[in-house]
């Protein structure tokens, strides 16, 4: 039956709140400046972490290279291993924390176009690699799910072998010959540049992979050398591996240790990335937690205004059996309601300002279900601790003065 | 002290007093200056007895009532309340006694105005762990049908006359079901029939059983009662 005590006390307590609805609303101003801005604070960081989370998935943050493997008399090779079932590659993508998946089938043959020819690296795929790589057509479109299933003799041209062989022709619909076969060119690809290193990233040309292995004359399942994945996020790039490896030992039957294919992938630079970020979100938001102080200030002043207003009501309930126990409850009621009201609209309008915000800089804004969550307990926490000393003070009263204030 | 010979009941209770107190003194200290206020008072008040204190503004009378009322303790001095020595509570133990075993009515009434005629009424039930268990609203209802006033369970002080609105403050003085009820001045701030209407309830409460004392400086209120104490310069004549 606590609770019939927890509940009166906290009806009181909005009574009280509602009876002065201006100052209510003035008091709780400073906690709702500050959890507001901790909820932008925290909704824009978490923004600039995602957007730059996209964009280190174009340098392969999220990305897990799969490779078969073998252990050879002479050490190791990645080369001829076990090959990929179909069966494997569907229990991966199925998987929650992987994206997307895209075997990767390398071959270089002749290509021409009208008179010229030349020999040029050809990388059969799926329509996930675009999105593996953050990788998009500058004209044109992608290969689709279809050309891969019908293994269309359609191919996306890196932009080296856009220029090479049409200049400044528009490369879109016209047919190009790879090996002798025409092949209908359906989209350009973003140029990437070159390597540290000098190579041309963009010298090469993209097939459905069933079209390449197709032309080759080759098994779908066996030709592939890579699969290419990408986890849902940076953080979860470790779990997908981890899930990985445990759907290739099952399918596989082998204990560890006797592996024989070979993840990787590169999260060592993008966790430093991230780091930073995080020591921004935990700056900017401790500053905006200072704003949460003075809130609190706030909350005091105003209680202890409200027990000197109440000094006749505190005598009475004294006189009539209220112990200090039940005097210090009712106050702290009051101020934790008070303050967990600021922390609610806090919140509503640190959502509302942040998607407004976001919208204006084009930049996401996240408001997670954490930053609430501290928000509550934070603006809660807050009115209890600043409510204490005022409290106290009317459980003290003296109710034989205090019942003579008027 | 005081002699009790209208309640029948008396006869077959034991002769130990509710309330005893000896050789009373109370001085407030007032900077360099100690003030006595209280001097050498000793009474004895039994189950069922309506007692009126009566003396002049200044006489110490309040004084009087406030250590009776267990809201202050004694300079020097043994105040018995029920067979206990109040001078060696705490102040929460002292606020469960005034909890459970005294009604309080005031001469401004002291509700709280924010709340309705019932919520005065039950505020105390909130306060003891003895009602945990029990209908606040029905242990409220009753009370104020008792005084009359089961049409106002929900008007608020302001709504309400003076006499309604002790009315309610005796329900509320009710509603733990104590065996003193400590009224004072309960009719200082009513016409002369609402006062009569108020002092045949006290009555009737006594009748009921209930130990009443009253403070009052008004004879034909202390007359009311079956006994009559009189204190002056801060010693009972």
């Amino acid at each position: 039956m606590i609770s019939k005590y927890f509940f009166s006390n906290i009806n009181e307590a909005r009574i009280n709140l509602f009876r002065n609805k201006t100052r209510t609303l003035l008091t709780s101003l400073g906690i709702i400046i500050g959890i507001t801005s901790v909820i932008i604070l925290i909704a824009i960081t978490n923004g600039a972490r995602s957007v730059i989370e996209t964009q280190l998935t174009s340098l392969g943050a999220k990305t897990i290279m799969l490779k078969p493997f073998v252990r050879t008399a002479s050490g190791f090779s990645t080369g001829k291993g076990q090959s990929f079932s179909d069966n494997e590659l569907k229990l991966i993508k199925d998987l929650d924390s992987i994206d997307y998946l895209a075997p990767i089938v390398k071959d270089s043959q002749e290509v021409s176009y009208r008179s010229i020819s030349n020999i040029v690296a050809l990388v059969g795929t799926n329509s996930d690699f675009s999105a593996i790589n953050d990788w998009k057509t500058t004209s044109g479109s992608f290969i689709t799910k279809n050309d891969v299933e019908d293994g269309s003799k359609v191919c996306v041209l890196g932009l080296t072998n856009s220029r090479r062989f049409f200049g400044a022709e528009n490369p879109i619909g016209k047919k190009i010959r790879i090996n002798g076969i025409p092949h209908i060119v359906i989209g350009v690809l973003e140029a990437k540049g070159l390597t540290p290193g000098g190579r041309d990233q963009d010298d090469f040309i993209l097939l459905p992979y069933t079209s390449l292995n197709r032309l080759l004359f080759r098994p779908d399942m066996d030709s592939i050398v890579t699969v290419l994945m990408s986890s849902r996020s940076s953080e979860e790039l470790e779990y997908a591996k981890f899930s990985i490896k445990k759907i290739l030992r099952e399918t596989r039957n082998i204990s560890s240790g006797g592996d024989n294919f070979d993840l990787s992938s590169y999260e060592g630079v993008t966790k430093k990335i991230l780091n930073t970020t995080k020591i921004l979100r935990i700056l900017l938001t401790s500053i905006a937690s200072i704003s949460l102080i003075v809130g609190g200030i706030g909350i005091m002043n105003i209680m202890l205004v409200s027990v000197t207003e109440r000094t006749k009501e505190i005598g009475i309930r004294i006189t009539i059996g209220a112990k200090s126990k039940d005097i210090v409850f009712q106050f702290l009621c009051e101020s934790a309601l008070l303050s967990l009201f600021g922390g609610i609209v806090g919140v509503l309008l640190g959502y509302i300002i942040s998607q407004i915000a976001s919208a204006i800089i084009g930049w996401p804004a996240i408001v997670s279900l954490t930053s609430v969550f501290i928000a509550f307990f934070f603006s809660g926490g807050i009115g209890i601790f600043f409510g204490i000393y005022p409290a106290f003070k009317a459980s003290k009263l003296d109710p034989i003065m205090a019942i003579r204030n008027e | 002290m005081v002699f009790h010979y209208h309640n029948p009941r008396d006869i077959n209770m034991s002769s130990d007093p509710l309330l005893e107190l000896s050789g009373i003194n109370k001085i407030y200290k007032m900077g360099q200056i100690d003030l006595q206020v209280l001097f050498d008072v000793s009474l004895h008040i039994y189950d069922g007895d309506f007692v009126s204190i009566i003396g002049p503004s200044g006489s110490g009378k309040t004084t009087l009532l406030n250590i009776i009322a267990c809201l202050d303790r004694p300079s020097s001095g043994v105040y018995n309340f029920f067979g206990e020595n109040v001078g060696l509570k705490s102040n929460d133990e002292m606020s469960a006694i005034r909890n459970l075993r005294i009604g309080f009515i005031f001469q401004s009434f002291n509700l709280i105005p924010r709340h309705t005629a019932l919520e005065n009424v039950i505020m105390p039930l909130h306060y003891s762990t003895k009602f945990k268990n029990s209908n606040f609203k029905n242990l409220g209802l009753e009370c104020l049908e008792k005084v009359g006033l089961s049409e106002r369970v929900n008007h608020y002080p302001n709504e309400l006359s003076g006499g309604q609105q002790q009315r309610v403050a005796i329900a509320r003085a009710l509603v733990t079901n104590p065996e003193i009820i400590l009224a004072d001045e309960p009719t200082g701030n009513l016409d002369s029939k609402t006062s009569d209407d108020i002092m045949r309830l006290l009555k009737d409460l006594n009748m009921q059983g209930k130990t009443i004392i009253t403070i009052t400086h008004d004879n034909e209120v202390a007359e009311q009662a079956s006994e009559i104490i009189r204190i002056k310069d801060g010693r009972v004549i």
